[in-house]
């Protein structure tokens, strides 16, 4: 009879956590709109399309050098 | 704490404009940058017959004796072809040959001669084998380092220079340290100042080091696909990358592919792009 009880215990808490799994699943889906990480600044710039990911930091200082073609 | 005095450098080497900084650093460490520049172009150069470059390719067949900085330099080329899906092959001689360009264009452009039949190139690996203190190079192949040496030397000269400075070797630049502010070194990227620290960035383009050979524009940035000069809708991609030669790299493989392709190219591999 204890056993019985154990199994049917054991059955239950089992049938729980799957039901509860996925629900929580249901509920967080994957969001194909979400943002891309990381961030990308993305702008028109010098006639080109220009791309800056958050490790690049710009500022409003006079640069000293460029990178160009040569 | 007050920025450390920037001290800097300009001279003409590898037919182009060279620009060497550093903060906190005496100025004779930047002249001794710019003579390591002059040594390593004199000894890299393919329009020198005496070069080490030039006897290399002139002993292709036969096992040729290479320096460290050489042989150092042959294999981050394999490993440009690698990374950039074989779209960065230095084995690009016989092509630039056969469009002419056999002498630096500060000496004139090339004229009179018609443009060879291009051949798609072999792969890097099939015609370069490197092994420590030599390196042998495929019957008919040649060799031409050009914009991946640049990047390559920058990296190493940027180290050579300092913990806190900055090589700019033609547009190929390597930035090391806080720069002189604490914020990094102030680069203008297609007209954007970033604030570079640890990180290399590089222009490839086809829009300079071009010519007219009768009614053909050709240029010298040549599509390892087709063995001609590279027919993209970009004319120039900059790039920001971990180091100066994988910027050259990616710079160089996001313009061959074009602009559709050459955005998925980069994300993730590179930290900034300008497309144009």
């Amino acid at each position: 009879m204890q056993a019985l009880v154990l199994k049917a215990g054991a059955t239950a808490l089992t049938i729980l956590a799957a039901l509860g799994s996925a629900t929580y699943v249901s509920g967080h889906v994957k969001n194909g709109s979400a943002p891309l990480h990381p961030a990308v600044l993305s702008a028109q710039a010098a006639g080109g399309q220009l791309i800056l990911t958050p490790s690049v930091h710009t500022a409003d200082v006079e640069a000293v050098t460029s990178t160009h073609a040569s | 704490m007050p920025p450390d005095e920037v001290v800097s450098r300009h001279f003409e080497a590898l037919g182009t404009t060279c620009s060497l900084f550093g903060a906190g650093l005496a100025p004779q460490s930047l002249e001794r940058g710019e003579a390591w520049v002059r040594s390593l172009h004199a000894r890299l150069t393919r329009f020198e017959p005496d070069s080490e470059l030039s006897r290399l390719n002139a002993a292709a067949g036969a096992w040729f004796p290479v320096s460290d900085e050489l042989e150092e330099l042959l294999r981050e080329s394999l490993r440009a072809w690698e990374l950039s899906g074989g779209l960065v092959n230095v084995a690009v001689l016989p092509a630039l040959r056969g469009i002419g360009y056999e002498r630096p264009l500060r000496m004139g452009t090339p004229g009179g001669v018609e443009v060879a039949a291009p051949v798609a190139l072999r792969p890097l690996p099939e015609v370069l084998e490197v092994a420590p203190g030599r390196a042998r190079l495929e019957p008919g192949a040649g060799l031409d380092l050009g914009g991946l040496a640049k990047g390559w030397m920058a990296d190493r000269l940027a180290e050579r220079l300092g913990e806190n400075a900055l090589a700019n070797l033609g547009g190929d630049l390597c930035a090391r340290g806080a720069g002189p502010a604490g914020e990094g070194w102030p680069v203008d990227f297609a007209g954007v100042t970033v604030m570079l620290r640890e990180q290399g960035a590089a222009t490839s383009s086809t829009r300079k080091r071009a010519w007219q050979m009768g009614v053909q524009r050709v240029h010298h940035l040549i599509d390892p696909r087709t063995g001609a000069p590279a027919d993209s809708d970009l004319t120039q991609a900059s790039v920001v990358a971990s180091s100066a030669a994988r910027a050259e790299v990616f710079a160089k493989a996001a313009l061959l592919l074009g602009s559709a392709a050459a955005t998925p190219y980069l994300a993730g591999r590179c930290q900034a792009w300008w497309l144009g």
